[in-house]
């Protein structure tokens, strides 16, 4: 563990001094050197920009993350257990599956207006159903054996829930959690760019407009690193915990 | 009063690729007296365990009747079911398994520590199943129906792949746990000598579809029963009728598809 920890910090670290070493050869404002991306970070940070726009960011991001979590683990639960309703929504599910996330989310400013609510929904129906095919998987997979003995003991619907289906159900949750913050947090960038006045995806298309290389690196470095963060401190750990009866 | 009333008319199960059927039961009936302990005996594929299945109500693709009559107006007959594997769940501790079997009852709630104690389990209350020798998660799951105080006890060789010491003790405590609170038991087993020292009848099933070859009551009172000369010889005599089928054409037709 900890030398692939090493290793990695390592990896980053040669990657940073490739990137000097362009940025010296380059010699434009288009690549700027690490040294200017980093002081343009702290500047940001500074002058209480950089944290606004991040913390927007990711109020959006929890939002359409615990929207599409909770709808897809109900409707993936009950397309998994009950065939009627498979059979009703599965072809729903590969139009959504398929449709492009530009898409969905002009269509949802159109119908909804260029609101909070509208951006919010339109990342989490990009990520229903992935969600829903992965629990639906899930769903398939519940041993039958655990299952009789809930019926047999007389567990009832919610105590089978909790105590037999929840937990073979976390393995696929976990993963729909980690794939759905990883396409969240891109998907979120473009609902903020096409549609809201704020946020890191705002921020990013001003620079764009402005040839602002320094900048963009700066906000996406800076937004990368947090959600590194949010990996390796909340869906890690939940991981671990998660499983810990297999010792 | 809890008693069983079996009576299945048909039952079949499919074959594989639509190749033709399997019929496990037709016209089976099967009675057994409230608080009697009933050791169902007979080779494998004859329908032992899909009976159990059928009367705890988890098979329901049946024409007939499953079971347990009404053990009195107030409330649902309460099930005890020792699987042929332990099925603890293996995300919960011991005690949960066994408390979630209980509900919120007070009484059996507070019995479970002294269900564990008598089965043998004291110190492994919070272990998870996977830490349990094959014999220790065997005594959880009988503590588990244990504990639920049971009308009606299903048990499909419980006591399977236990070395033989281990398993007596556990029919001793079984003896022991079904005399102080007595319920209905179906007990399916393999054993011919476990069936004599712990049933009060012992039915012997044959063929496909399933038919009841011997169903003979034991009186010898079960301190008498280890040694008994009355017990080896009628051991004996259903172990002959399980060897040599007097009909022997349904035999052949039956025993081969098991």
């Amino acid at each position: 563990m900890g030398s692939r920890i090493a290793a990695s910090i390592l990896s980053l670290l040669a990657l940073i001094v490739i990137w000097a070493f362009a940025a010296e050869l380059a010699a434009s404002r288009l690549l700027p050197p690490p040294t200017v991306v980093f002081t343009a970070i702290v500047s940001e940070i500074e002058n209480g920009a950089l944290l606004r726009h991040l913390g927007i960011t990711l109020l959006r991001v929890a939002a359409s993350f615990i929207l599409a979590m909770a709808i897809g683990a109900v409707v993936g639960l009950a397309m998994g257990r009950v065939e009627v309703v498979d059979k009703a929504f599965d072809g729903w599910l590969i139009l959504l599956l398929n449709l492009p996330a530009l898409v969905t989310i002009i269509l949802f400013y159109v119908w909804f207006g260029l609101t909070e609510i509208a951006a919010i929904c339109a990342v989490a129906v990009n990520k229903i159903p992935t969600v829903v095919v992965t629990v639906r998987e899930g769903t398939r997979a519940l041993n039958p054996d655990y299952l009789a003995v809930a019926r047999v003991y007389n567990f009832g619907r919610w105590r089978t829930l909790r105590h037999v289906i929840a937990p073979q159900l976390t393995p696929y949750l976990v993963a729909a959690a980690r794939s759905g913050l990883s396409l969240i947090w891109k998907i979120v960038l473009v609902v903020e760019l096409l549609g809201r006045s704020d946020g890191v995806g705002f921020q990013l298309a001003l620079f764009f407009q402005l040839f602002d290389v320094k900048m963009i690196l700066a906000y996406t470095l800076a937004f990368v690193l947090v959600i590194q963060v949010l990996e390796l401190a909340i869906m890690q750990p939940m991981e671990r915990r998660a499983s810990r009866w297999r010792g | 009063m809890s008693m069983l009333d079996i009576h299945i008319d048909h039952k079949v199960y499919p074959g594989a690729n639509g190749t033709g059927e399997t019929v496990v039961f037709r016209d089976f009936k099967l009675r057994a007296a409230a608080n009697e302990f009933v050791c169902l005996f007979g080779p494998s594929g004859c329908g032992k365990t899909t009976l159990l299945n059928i009367v705890a109500g988890l098979d329901t693709d049946f024409q007939g009747r499953g079971g347990i009559s009404d053990v009195n107006d107030r409330r649902q007959p309460r099930i005890g079911y020792v699987f042929q594997e332990p099925r603890l769940l293996p995300w919960r501790s011991v005690r949960d398994n066994i408390r979630l079997a209980v509900q919120n009852d007070p009484v059996r709630l507070a019995r479970i520590d002294e269900l564990m104690a008598i089965v043998g389990l004291t110190g492994l209350e919070e272990a998870y199943p996977r830490q349990l020798s094959a014999g220790q998660a065997r005594r959880a799951a009988l503590a588990r129906a244990f504990a639920t105080a049971p009308d009606l006890l299903l048990m499909d060789e419980p006591f399977v792949s236990l070395d033989d010491p281990a398993a007596e003790r556990l029919q001793g405590v079984l003896l022991d746990v079904w005399s102080a609170r007595p319920a209905t038991v179906l007990f399916v087993t393999h054993n011919l000598r476990e069936a004599m020292l712990l049933a009060d009848r012992v039915v012997l099933l044959r063929g496909n579809p399933a038919t009841i070859v011997a169903d003979r009551s034991i009186t010898v009172p079960r301190n008498l029963r280890p040694g008994s000369a009355e017990l080896r010889e009628l051991q004996d005599e259903m172990d002959a009728l399980r060897r040599d089928p007097q009909d022997t054409r349904r035999a052949g037709s039956g025993d081969g598809r098991a």
